[in-house]
């Protein structure tokens, strides 16, 4: 048994803990009470932590100056489409590299995972050029398709899917199961939860990429809202509080989704170690 | 045979499963990787047609002033960035890793925030933060006597900004890596220390921070290339300025590519970036192997 | 003729060296027998299993069934199911999901299937489980779902990799009578695999004896017990004693072996060693019977106790024996009521019906 520190240690370090914690998160606070100030409020000072009166006109007015619904449900689209595709495509190469046995399969794998140690500053420029010459700048497509698989996801799956025993594999060979059933009956099932951290990671990242929907779309039809939002910085016209109704359209959605989702996140992570 | 028509029908299966994850990364990673290599033996501005002049980007990037001064305003970003995020990631796993502490998932979850929101989202968010007149930095700072500073438009501070924007945008990662690590060193341990009379400081010396050396060098690591990668926040807020003092290579690289036009040129940089990637990834694996042997 | 190994061969190759995990193993199963693979841990019982369901490929050698070739045809084609080690149940899938997996592959009617699924839980008593998943279930259960999902198939040859091993010791008897009684009314071809000689002896119509890949010998339970034809069987299949000498007579019903170190002379059932080859003769420990008598008798050596262990039925005696060896008996009459001495002599008195005799 361990022993428990007096009061005098322990009262001032959970004081500490939780000061780091609000300062930490004093920037998503102090968004959201401005987005809900008066413009006259704004730059009173001293600052006030409290609007006078909770106004949501900052949120209308954001949205008339971009049009943030488009942009919204464009990241939604765009980050729901990526996460189903890889869902696909990288448990089909996960199988493929764990269950099936053939020539070459350690160098393929070493090929798909190899791509994690190529940041996307690297081929942003060249892949800038292949889409451009294929006539799919401003499109979803721009913004879908080069993400149909990733390293990342496949390494996490084929861990997974390793640790399955092989014998219920062999079980289902014997009772007439093919590689195709075998993979959707059995596989899939049995990966849940790896399926769904994959998913989240994936979904996440899609839903904040800022660099590839800057350099390939221009058009605010299939424009994304990390780079939609950027816009609002550049404007200097725009009023604080419309910015910040802005953030907390861009944000908020994600931090409640992730405060669900934030167990098998965080454990991910400390697995997986990867990915942001 | 029907002994290689059994084997030839797996190796078949293989391949169909792994290929359009195979296609996507090569058409889309390796692809664009190589031509990177290709365009930048050229002069090409996607108007005129490519014109071959084999090392002359090379030698005008190693011969411009522009670029070495990117490259050292990333370098001191990167060796502001990574110390200070690393200690206070292991600070933040260590208060929270108190045996006694309760509601500890409630403060990793709340720690682990700015890691799940977009950099775009947030640089939007500091730049109100960091406001010269109103903003809450320069209020905070009154009390103590500072006089309020213009973070992003003096080329002294703006830098700064963006290191504190990177830190904290970092920070709960680190720690969870860390706790990560925290969890596998063995509780006898520590019994053992307490039995010595050991104070916690010298326990975390000699016990706490030994064994989580891998995970310091992971961390390091992580936290070297993301630092390295640094984009979004001077993308959004300052970019590259004022007076280029927030000029990072990425920003460099795509001005060249993108408001240049310059592709040759912002291919070169890309080579050499991914050169730099690969020799720290390749540092961190020799270390790791190193690690295991010492264990 | 059900299922015919012809001399199968499995090498494994593994970083340049080669394994011979089986070899040569040459076997006939009758239809409707349960035939045991008995050997230690490593002898290649799993590999012949996996050989005979289609997971390996014999590296020589052909399995036949019923007449056909079977040896290079995928497992779901060779009519064979399996019983696993780990019984590998699929975890998300109910008792009845898990019977019924195979069957609907088939693509036979909903109703067949459902009507089938039915009778087989029924057959391994487990009715009013069959929504449970299998974490749910006991280690017996969960055997009895296994055996079910496999007996569902209508298999010509149930296969069985150790299933008891998972098992306390008092389930494993229960299952195992269990195991032989539904594999007598469904009358299935099946190898059975096991590390355990009770367990081999209390179901198989045959034993087949292995190690190191081959077979040592093969019979029905009875026989590998009572005519081991090598130590390596004899000692396996439960305790034994060896009085080491030389065949002095070849006959199955009274041959002589000479034991120079007892200076004795033995009388036994000698089939297998030529007169004048070095001989051992096995004695189980049950054959022996004790007594204080000190005349010289046919067939008795004296010892002193070494030490002794009260079992309650039977008492179980280390006897030291003049050349030093030392013999294990076993005394069910224990007619005078009261317990040996240590370093008491005893005479041990065995027939020449319970001493048979191998090759030395
Ligand atoms: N896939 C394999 N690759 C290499 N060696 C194997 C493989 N499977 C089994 N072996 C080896 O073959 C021998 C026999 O194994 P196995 O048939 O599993 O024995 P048993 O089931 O009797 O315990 C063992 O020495 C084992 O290590
Ligand atoms: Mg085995």
């Amino acid at each position: 048994m361990r022993k428990i520190p007096s009061l005098w240690i322990r009262v001032p370090l959970y004081i500490v803990i939780i000061t780091i914690m609000l300062l930490v998160n004093l920037p998503f606070i102090w968004m959201l009470v401005t987005a809900f100030k008066h413009e006259s409020e704004v730059f009173s000072l001293p600052p006030r932590f409290y609007p006078d009166f909770f106004d949501f006109r900052n949120f209308a007015g954001a949205m008339e100056q971009i049009p943030m619904g488009r942009y919204l449900f464009n990241s939604l689209f765009v980050a729901l489409s990526v996460t189903l595709l890889q869902l696909v495509f990288n448990s089909f190469a996960a199988y493929g590299l764990s269950r099936l046995r053939f020539k070459g399969r350690d160098l393929i794998f070493l090929i798909l995972v190899g791509t994690l140690m190529v940041p996307p500053e690297v081929t942003l420029v060249p892949l800038y050029i292949i889409v451009k010459n294929l006539g799919m700048i401003d499109s979803y497509r721009v913004l879908i398709i080069p993400f149909m698989s990733s390293a990342f996801g496949i390494f996490l799956l084929r861990q997974f899917f390793l640790g399955i025993p092989r014998e219920l594999e062999e079980a289902a060979i014997i009772d007439g199961a093919g590689r195709v059933k075998i993979f959707f009956t059995i596989i899939l099932p049995l990966s849940k939860p790896a399926l769904w951290t994959m998913s989240l990671f994936t979904f996440i990242a899609h839903w904040n990429e800022y660099m590839w929907p800057l350099v390939s779309v221009s058009d605010p039809k299939y424009q994304m809202i990390q780079v939609g939002i950027s816009q609002f910085v550049s404007g200097w016209e725009t009023r604080w509080t419309y910015r910040m109704a802005a953030s907390a359209l861009t944000v908020v959605p994600i931090i409640i989704f992730f405060f669900f989702v934030q167990k098998q996140f965080v454990e991910g992570i400390s697995v997986s170690g990867i990915k942001e | 045979m029907p002994f290689m028509r059994r084997r030839t029908r797996e190796a078949l299966a293989g391949w169909i499963f792994i290929s359009p994850a195979l296609v996507t990364q090569v058409l889309f990673i390796y692809f664009p990787l190589g031509w990177s290599f290709f365009v930048s033996f050229f002069r090409w501005n996607l108007i005129r047609p490519m014109r071959y002049i084999g090392f002359d980007n090379y030698t005008s990037m190693f011969t411009s002033s522009d670029f070495w001064h990117s490259l050292s305003v990333t370098f001191v970003y990167v060796a502001v960035t990574v110390p200070v995020s690393i200690f206070i990631g292991l600070l933040l796993a260590l208060l929270v890793n108190l045996p006694w502490l309760k509601g500890k998932g409630a403060f990793r979850t709340f720690f682990y925030v700015p890691v799940i929101t977009s950099m775009a989202a947030a640089a939007v968010i500091w730049a109100w933060i960091f406001e010269s007149n109103v903003g809450l930095l320069n209020y905070f700072l009154s009390w103590f006597g500072i006089k309020s500073i213009n973070w992003l438009s003096d080329p002294n501070y703006a830098l700064v900004a963006m290191m504190i924007i990177g830190i904290w945008k970092r920070i709960g990662y680190n720690m969870v890596l860390f706790l990560a690590g925290l969890q596998v060193i063995p509780r006898t341990y520590y019994e053992a220390a307490d039995i010595d009379g050991a104070t916690p400081f010298k326990k975390f010396l000699s016990i706490t921070w030994p064994l989580l050396s891998p995970t310091t060098l992971f961390v390091t690591v992580m936290q070297f290339i993301a630092s390295f990668r640094v984009f979004v926040s001077v993308s959004v807020m300052t970019r590259g300025g004022p007076a280029q003092s927030t000029q990072v290579i990425t920003f460099y690289l795509y001005e060249n590519a993108f408001a240049y036009l310059k592709f040759g040129y912002a291919a070169a940089i890309s080579v050499f970036m991914f050169v730099l990637m690969i020799i720290f990834t390749l540092i961190q694996f020799r270390f790791s192997k190193k690690r295991v042997h010492y264990l | 003729m059900g299922l015919v190994l012809e001399n199968i061969t499995k090498i494994f190759r593994s970083d340049g060296s080669d394994m011979r995990a089986v070899d040569h193993i040459a076997l006939e199963i009758p239809s409707g027998a349960l035939v045991t693979l008995l050997g230690p841990s490593g002898c290649g019982k799993t590999t012949t299993l996996r050989m005979i369901a289609g997971f390996e490929l014999p590296t020589e050698g052909s399995v036949r069934l019923e007449g056909e070739d079977i040896t290079f045809l995928p497992p779901n084609q060779r009519n064979i199911s399996m019983v696993f080690q780990s019984y590998a149940l699929f975890p998300h899938l109910s008792v009845e999901e898990n019977v019924a997996f195979g069957l609907k592959i088939k693509h036979i009617s909903r109703d067949t299937v459902r009507k089938e699924t039915r009778e087989m839980i029924d057959l391994v008593g487990l009715r009013g489980l069959e929504k449970r998943r299998p974490d749910q279930l006991s280690g017996g259960q969960q055997q009895r779902v296994a055996l079910a999902r496999s007996l569902v198939m209508k298999p010509k040859v149930l296969l069985f990799d150790e299933p008891l091993s998972n098992l306390d010791a008092k389930l494993r008897e229960s299952m195992r009578l269990e195991i032989r009684r539904i594999q007598q009314e469904t009358a299935i071809t099946s190898v059975y695999v096991t590390h355990d000689q009770v367990e081999a002896m209390s179901i198989s119509d045959l034993i087949v004896i292995m190690e190191k890949g081959k077979i040592m010998q093969k019979g029905s339970p009875f026989e590998v017990y009572i005519r081991p034809e090598n130590a390596f069987v004899a000692d396996f299949i439960g305790k034994v004693n060896f009085i080491e000498g030389v065949a002095d007579k070849q006959d199955p019903e009274s041959g002589i072996v000479v034991s120079s170190s007892l200076k004795k002379s033995f009388n036994c059932r000698n089939a297998l060693v030529e007169k004048g080859r070095p001989a051992r003769i096995v004695v189980r420990p049950e054959a022996f019977s004790l007594s204080n008598a000190r005349n010289e008798e046919l067939n008795s050596i004296a010892g002193t106790v070494l030490s002794y262990s009260f079992l309650g039925s039977h008492l179980e005696y280390i006897v030291k024996l003049p050349d030093g060896s030392v013999i294990n008996a076993l005394e069910y009459n224990l007619s005078e009521r009261q317990l040996p001495r240590v370093g008491e002599e005893k005479r041990l008195f065995f027939s020449k019906e319970n001493a048979w005799t191998i090759p030395g």
